[in-house]
């Protein structure tokens, strides 16, 4: 529409600087303006400005109380060079993240994929089984029951009743256990928003592009998915990878929740962790800002990666 | 076929036999250092012991041996003496028989008693004990009334004494007698604004006339009067007509509540039982000739004047009790008494609370808080009783209807007992009375209802009437009592003993969880247990059908008792099942237990009584449905314009600039407790009049955000140690050891509590962050039955925990421990930081040895890691538990009932030493009152601190939390004084006090919170993998320093290298400065060169040698010297 009015005034774009056009611009849809002010000003005021905040933050040694202090890039040297731990943390993260993130996208893919199939009523049913462990907040803890490290916890209660261990297995406080735990856990919660999404995505393609891909020779379900499906709905999957990215890389809450804080021998100690250790135990937000921001460029380099293969989908 | 029983972890040493023996090596010269060190401490220890042999040796340990729970676990009950063949065959005196005893002629050997003259009377302390002798005619059994005086020392525990005749223990229920004190609210004067309508010389007239005392204010305005003692017909009247209310209101206009003053009064006590079990006052027998009555002294001072012994007489019936009034009209008047204007309470802890629930409550305002009621939950407990006066102007007969609500025990009902008290009637003539009129009155009953009832006296079946004379003063005393409920609870009680001791029978045999697959052969070798069962089984279908019939219909807690009976039948017919069904008895105990407390707790709200004519026609419980509605509606909008967080502001609102800001971060009844404090006691204190108090409720996270913000409150109250110190040491935290009066405010607490509240600056000067609130720390909880039933006795030092963990193993039992080595730390008289804070002290030998010795608890000696304490405590597979003393305590009162009475707590067993020295100190953890930065008017802050950590207030709070909340909301106070002032048992008191004086400080230095962090690292390795306890935290000291100086270097404090101490660093900068001075110092050459050999052998006494000598050469010359040398001597001396 721009373009066309432009063409009218007869102004070409070639006559004015950058900043010109765009105020002219402005000026000329006001409204639309005014009417995403208010949620432009909220979310500038409560997303923007913390994020550039903690950029700022990161190079100074601010501890919450006191006046910060600039300290340059020493944050970013003593994360790389003097902190073994930070180290240990990506090297989780990024497990995690490998396996919780791509693991999650295709079951919530797949299952979304199956429901899809089913009658609206059932389909209803069984969405919301699978959707209830994401929204019913604090289930995971269920996990600590039945991982209990007490003897009367329900794992270790059945495997001493079956006589398959000799004593109580504290899973959640020991090393060996904690990972795979963790992971299991974070799959059983990870079918969430992206699961709707795929859902929503699944229910959104146009009915009659199956019966023209049918005329252009799709030959079985396979095709039909890759050809016409998934295009339809790259929006979701966009949006599906980067609520599985960025719960991969956040993972934290539930971790502390089940094996305390920090895990055992730093065994399920994330970047998310790190964060929290600095940050809230010693009172280093500066520090913890550094951490942030790392894990905010971690976040936006798997993003675009993401993109990337999914701009290759159906081609 | 297997019987579990706990067994080392050894399967895990076998695979590392490799690693173990490389291990045994080290260990083996571990071994010999140890021996050497262990000999040198027992030589230290002796010098030490022989220097400070002032205090009483091992007073901090428990004196208490299990034959001391010997009355407690194996006396009868009441129920047993009364079935007993000497009581059935003993008879009653005659009628009106009354042997005086005059309570001055005690005994020789009494203790803790003399003759007060101002009273006339015998005092007894709380600590005391006191016989009398008495003759008796022929052997008979006497009941027991004892006039006394109840002392105040505004403690709100009641009186508690246990009786003996002839030296011995009648029966159980006669340990625990509890005699009430009496309590009454600070009602203040009632005011009267006036409006045209209202004409001030006639309302004096009638206010006059009632006998309230009226006054016309300076200003004209209004006019106040008095509350009445003696409620009559007119006062009543006057006091519905112009809504005179009795209490404070703030500026608000809400009302609080006064707090409850103790009056002390000479009463009378009928000896009868505290839980209210049993109806009847006890009886008791006495042998022909003389005998001796021995009151003991558990719980709070009384004086005696003298004890009676009298023939207990049936009370009459209702039947019997109207005949005599045969004829006598109905009275005319009719008093509406307020119920929240009790003239006395028997407790504190039942007072006036508001009810907005009904807009028929009277009187009901929705804008205002007005206490319109009294009880409630808080009038549940047997004993409690509430009391009024009033006077009527025309004799007869009268009904007494009261708007009452019961809708906690569904259901079932509650019982009152009214007593009836005349004065100025003579004796025998018709309007007399002294106590119960008839015995229906004992068994006064109200039913469940969600909403407001309006009844008369009633049984459940009839109303009753009662005659009352004119001009004579009567006063209605209401008693909580389990009426018929008691019987059933008695009966219930002690089935579930025997079920409890039965069930420890079986456990023992067959662990926790038995394997259901197993013959046990329970007939053959415990048939007495099935028996017993079978028993059990029938009386709890006998008591069932009993409680059917008292609740008129079947309830969930009849069908509780008959689902218990099947259960046992099962098991005593199918001995097969005993095992498999374990389980489940073992939580229906709890049931049964869950059932005891609740049939003993008898709520009930009372919003007005009224003495009227049986004719008059009673007021509506309850308004119409859109009464209602409007009500709630209205309630609804009210609520966004009432005030819920200040306080304080008195009605008079003058305004001062001394106002504080005060923050608390707990839940609403705590902040309501406090602010109730802050309005009727802070403020009471001349000093502090003029403060203004704005106490906020807020999320404890707010504070840093805050104090960021330059928006902090004054004071923030409740702050952990931790965090404190941390806020502190960036400067958020004010340091309050200049305050005025510091030095004699710390001396109520702790030392070792304030030393968690300090922190050295980078000048080396210390600083006091806070003044405690709460200190809790672990205990011991035992439970003594079991120990009692195993022979086992209460341990005292860690080596009779050794002992008794074989035995209890070999019973399926567990020993209860945290993995807290500092336990072990400090009372092996190590420290957790060495070199003030500069570096972890955990790599010493006592460090590592304590360390290690924790560990093996749960590696050789299978002590499980994870636990539910209340539970494993509750079902005996842990008759030992370690842990924090409030905590399990509270638990333990709510959720554990059914084991009521057969468990303790006492301090920490300890580490004895050659000389019989038992170190059992415990380590505690403290929640502060921090003066914040910003604070505008320290003065006046600090004022807030000293008053609010100050023992009366901290014993008020503790107590007031204890009457909201119940027995389970004990508060570990850090203040000496408070901690006595609370409910706390004699015996409970006396334990904590023991192992409050024992207690050991771990300051918070930077880098602390990696301490723990890298042990529980440590410790899980040996846990899990079977490492050696010692390597792995040998493995983490390192870092553990590095992370001390990190955070050291942040704050600018001193700093060590690795692996350096102060002291060597001190000798090497010594060694430096000897160096510089060079040729200066030709002319001692020789001291130079000694002082060098002193610093290249570190030690101590060579160096405090050197220092003497440098001195005196040449103090000036050496003073760097010195310096540095002084602070190693010191260093090194703490190693």
């Amino acid at each position: 529409m721009s373009k066309k009015t432009a063409e009218v005034k007869a102004v070409s774009r070639k006559d004015m600087t950058r900043l010109q056009w765009t105020w002219k611009e402005m000026k000329r849809n006001k409204v639309a303006y005014l009417m995403i002010a208010p949620y432009f000003f909220i979310f500038a005021l409560f997303t923007v400005v913390p994020v550039v905040v903690s950029i700022f933050v990161s190079f100074t040694d601010f501890d919450n109380l006191n006046p910060p202090g600039w300290v340059g890039i020493q944050n970013y040297v003593d994360l790389f060079f003097n902190d073994e731990i930070f180290l240990l943390s990506i090297k989780n993260t990024f497990v995690f993240a490998v396996i919780v993130g791509p693991v999650s996208y295709l079951l919530s893919f797949l299952v979304a994929w199956f429901i899809n199939e089913l009658s609206p009523k059932v389909r209803a049913i069984v969405t919301l089984i699978f959707y209830a462990p994401s929204i019913s907040g604090q289930a995971y803890t269920i996990w600590g029951v039945l991982f209990g490290a007490d003897s009367y916890g329900w794992v270790n209660a059945t495997l001493l009743e079956l006589g398959l261990i000799e004593s109580e297995i504290a899973w959640f406080q020991d090393a060996a256990y904690v990972m795979p735990l963790c992971i299991v856990v974070a799959l059983w919660t990870s079918l969430g928003t992206a699961f709707l999404s795929f859902i929503a995505g699944l229910q959104g393609v146009d009915r009659s592009l199956y019966e023209a891909g049918a005329v252009d020779g799709i030959r079985n379900r396979w095709q039909e998915l890759w050809f016409i499906t998934l295009p339809s709905m790259k929006p979701q999957l966009m949006f599906g990878a980067i609520m599985a990215i960025t719960g991969s890389f956040g993972f934290g809450a539930v971790v502390t929740a089940l094996c305390g804080f920090p895990s055992v021998s730093y065994a399920a100690h994330t970047i998310m962790h790190h964060l929290e250790d600095y940050g809230g135990q010693r009172y280093e937000t500066g520090y913890s800002s550094a951490i942030a921001v790392i894990l905010f460029l971690m976040m936006m380099g798997a993003n675009y990666a993401v993109k990337k293969m999914i701009s290759k989908v159906g081609s | 076929m297997k019987i579990r029983i706990a067994r080392p972890k050894n399967f895990v040493f076998i695979k590392n036999y490799q690693e173990e023996e490389e291990l045994m090596k080290t260990t083996k010269f571990h071994r010999l250092v140890a021996l050497i060190l262990a000999f040198t401490f027992v030589i230290s220890g002796i010098v030490a012991a022989s220097a400070t042999d002032s205090v009483e040796k091992n007073h901090t340990v428990s004196d208490k041996v299990i034959a001391d729970y010997d009355n407690l676990l194996y006396a009868g009950s009441y129920e047993e003496y009364l079935s007993s063949g000497a009581f059935k065959d003993a008879k009653r005196p005659q009628e009106g028989t009354e042997i005086v005893i005059d309570a001055l002629k005690y005994e020789d050997g009494s203790t803790g008693v003399y003759v007060d003259e101002t009273l006339g009377a015998l005092y007894t302390e709380a600590q005391s004990e006191v016989t009398w002798k008495v003759n008796i005619e022929a052997a008979a059994k006497y009941a027991i009334v004892i006039d006394y005086y109840s002392v105040h020392t505004g403690k709100s525990t009641s009186i508690e004494r246990s009786l003996y005749i002839n030296g011995e223990l009648p029966f159980k229920e006669a340990l625990a007698l509890s005699i009430s004190k009496q309590w009454t609210a600070a009602y203040v004067e009632g005011e009267i604004t006036l409006t045209k309508k209202l004409n001030a010389n006639t309302i004096i007239a009638e206010l006059e006339e009632a006998g309230m005392a009226p006054k016309l204010s300076e200003n004209g305005k209004s006019i106040s009067c008095v509350i009445p003692n003696v409620w009559n017909e007119k006062s009543a009247a006057l006091v519905d007509k112009y809504d005179i209310r009795f209490f404070n209101t703030d500026n608000n206009g809400d009302e609080y509540r006064s707090s409850s003053t103790q009056m002390p009064t000479w009463d009378k006590y009928y000896v009868k039982d505290g839980s209210g079990y049993y109806n009847n006052y006890f009886e008791f027998l006495f042998k022909q000739g003389e005998n001796t009555i021995t009151l003991k002294g558990i719980n709070e001072p009384m004086a005696i004047k003298k004890v009676t012994l009298y023939a207990l007489k049936d009370h009459i019936s209702y039947d019997e009790y109207i005949k005599q009034f045969e004829g006598i009209p109905e009275g005319k008047d009719k008093i509406k008494i307020e119920a929240e204007y009790a003239g006395f309470t028997s407790t504190n802890s039942v007072y006036p609370d508001e009810d907005r629930t009904s807009p028929v409550t009277s009187p009901v305002d929705v804008k205002h808080r007005l206490l319109n009621t009294i009880g409630g939950e808080k009038w549940a407990t047997a004993g409690q009783w509430v009391q009024y006066s009033f006077e009527v102007g025309s004799s007869g007969m009268y009904d007494i209807v009261s708007r009452v609500r019961q809708n906690v025990l569904d259901g079932m009902y509650v019982c009152r007992a009214l007593y009836v008290y005349s004065d100025g009637a003579a004796e025998g003539s018709l309007g007399y009375y002294n106590g119960i009129p008839f015995e229906e009155c004992s068994r006064l009953r109200y039913n469940y209802n969600t909403k407001w009832q309006v009844t008369s006296l009633t049984d459940g079946t009839d109303n009753f009437l009662l005659y009352f004379e004119e001009g004579v003063k009567y006063t209605l005393r209401f008693e909580v009592v389990l009426g018929s409920m008691g019987d059933i609870v008695v009966k219930v009680q002690d089935i579930l003993n025997t079920i409890n001791a039965d069930y420890l029978k079986i456990i023992k045999l067959t662990g926790t969880s038995p394997d259901s697959y197993t013959d046990y052969d329970f007939p053959r070798r415990m048939p007495e247990v099935l028996d017993s069962f079978k028993e059990c089984s029938e009386r709890l279908d006998e008591v069932s059908k009993e409680l059917k019939k008292t609740a008129g219909s079947s309830s969930s807690n009849a069908a509780t008792l008959d689902k218990v009976s099947d259960l046992l039948h099962t098991m005593a017919y199918k001995h097969r099942k005993v095992a498999s069904k374990l389980d489940t008895l073992k939580s229906y105990m709890g049931t049964i237990g869950t059932f005891i407390s609740d049939a003993q707790t008898q709520p009930l709200q009372m919003d007005y009584i009224i003495i009227q004519g049986e004719s008059v026609k009673n007021p509506k419980a309850n308004s119409n449905f859109f009464a209602s509605l409007w009500h709630e509606i209205s309630n609804f909008f009210m609520s966004f314009f009432r005030d819920y967080d200040t306080s304080n502001t008195e009605s008079d609102g003058t305004q001062t600039n001394d106002s504080i800001e005060v923050w608390i971060a707990t839940a609403r009844d705590q902040y309501n407790v406090v602010r109730n404090l802050v309005t009727n006691d802070f403020r009471a204190i001349e000093e502090n009049k003029n403060t203004n108090v704005n106490l906020k409720l807020v999320a404890g996270s707010t504070l840093l955000p805050s104090i960021l913000a330059n928006k902090g409150p004054d004071v923030f109250l409740g702050l952990d140690q931790a965090t404190a110190i941390n806020y502190a040491i960036r400067g958020a935290i004010l340091p309050i050891e200049d305050m005025e009066g510091f030095d004699e405010t710390v001396k109520s607490f702790n030392e070792s509590a304030m030393i968690t509240l300090q922190m050295d600056d980078k000048y080396g000067v210390k600083h006091t962050y806070g003044l405690p609130e709460t200190q809790s720390f672990p205990m011991m909880f035992v439970r003594v039955d079991i120990l009692s039933n195993l022979g086992i006795e209460i341990p005292k030092t860690w080596n009779d925990i050794y002992a008794a963990i074989t035995d209890l193993q070999a019973n399926n039992m567990q020993i209860g421990y945290t993995i807290d080595y500092k336990i072990f730390l400090y009372q092996m008289g190590g420290e957790l930081f060495a070199d003030n804070g500069m570096r972890i002290n955990l790599d010493s030998k006592v460090g590592l040895e304590a360390f290690e010795k924790t560990c093996d608890f749960f590696t050789q000696y299978s002590f499980p890691y994870t636990y539910d304490a209340a539970n494993r405590f509750r079902t005996g597979e842990m008759p030992i538990i370690i842990s924090d003393y409030t905590t399990l305590y509270n638990t333990l009162k709510v959720f554990a009932t059914e084991i009521d009475g057969s468990w303790t707590f006492m301090p920490l067993p300890g580490i004895e030493d050659a000389e019989g020295n038992i170190n059992n100190c415990s380590v505690s953890t403290v929640m502060a009152s921090v003066m914040v930065n910003g604070c505008k008017n320290k003065e006046r802050a600090w004022d807030y601190m000293q008053w609010y950590t100050g023992a009366q207030t901290q014993a008020s709070f503790a107590n007031e939390m204890v009457a909201i909340l119940g027995d389970s909301a004990k508060q570990p106070a850090a203040n000496r004084g408070a901690l006595e002032l609370m409910t706390w048992s004699a015996d409970e008191l006396e334990e904590v006090k023991r192992q409050f004086d024992n207690l050991a400080a771990i300051p918070n230095y930077p880098g602390s919170y990696y301490i723990d962090r890298y042990t529980k690292f440590a410790f899980l390795e040996a846990y899990n993998n079977g490492a050696n306890p010692v390597t792995s935290l040998q493995a983490y000291i390192d870092d553990i320093n590095n992370e001390i100086t990190r955070k050291r270097k942040e704050f600018e404090l001193e700093t060590l290298a690795l692996n350096e101490t102060l002291a060597s660093k001190r000798l090497a900068q010594a060694q430096d400065e000897l160096d510089k001075i060079g040729s200066a110092g030709n002319a001692h050459a020789a001291l130079i060169q000694s002082t060098e050999s002193a610093i290249a052998r570190s030690n101590e006494k060579l160096l405090r040698a050197s220092i003497a000598d440098l001195k005196a050469a040449d103090a000036a010359l050496f003073a760097k010297v010195i310096g540095y040398l002084t602070d190693a001597a010191d260093a090194l001396a703490t190693y």
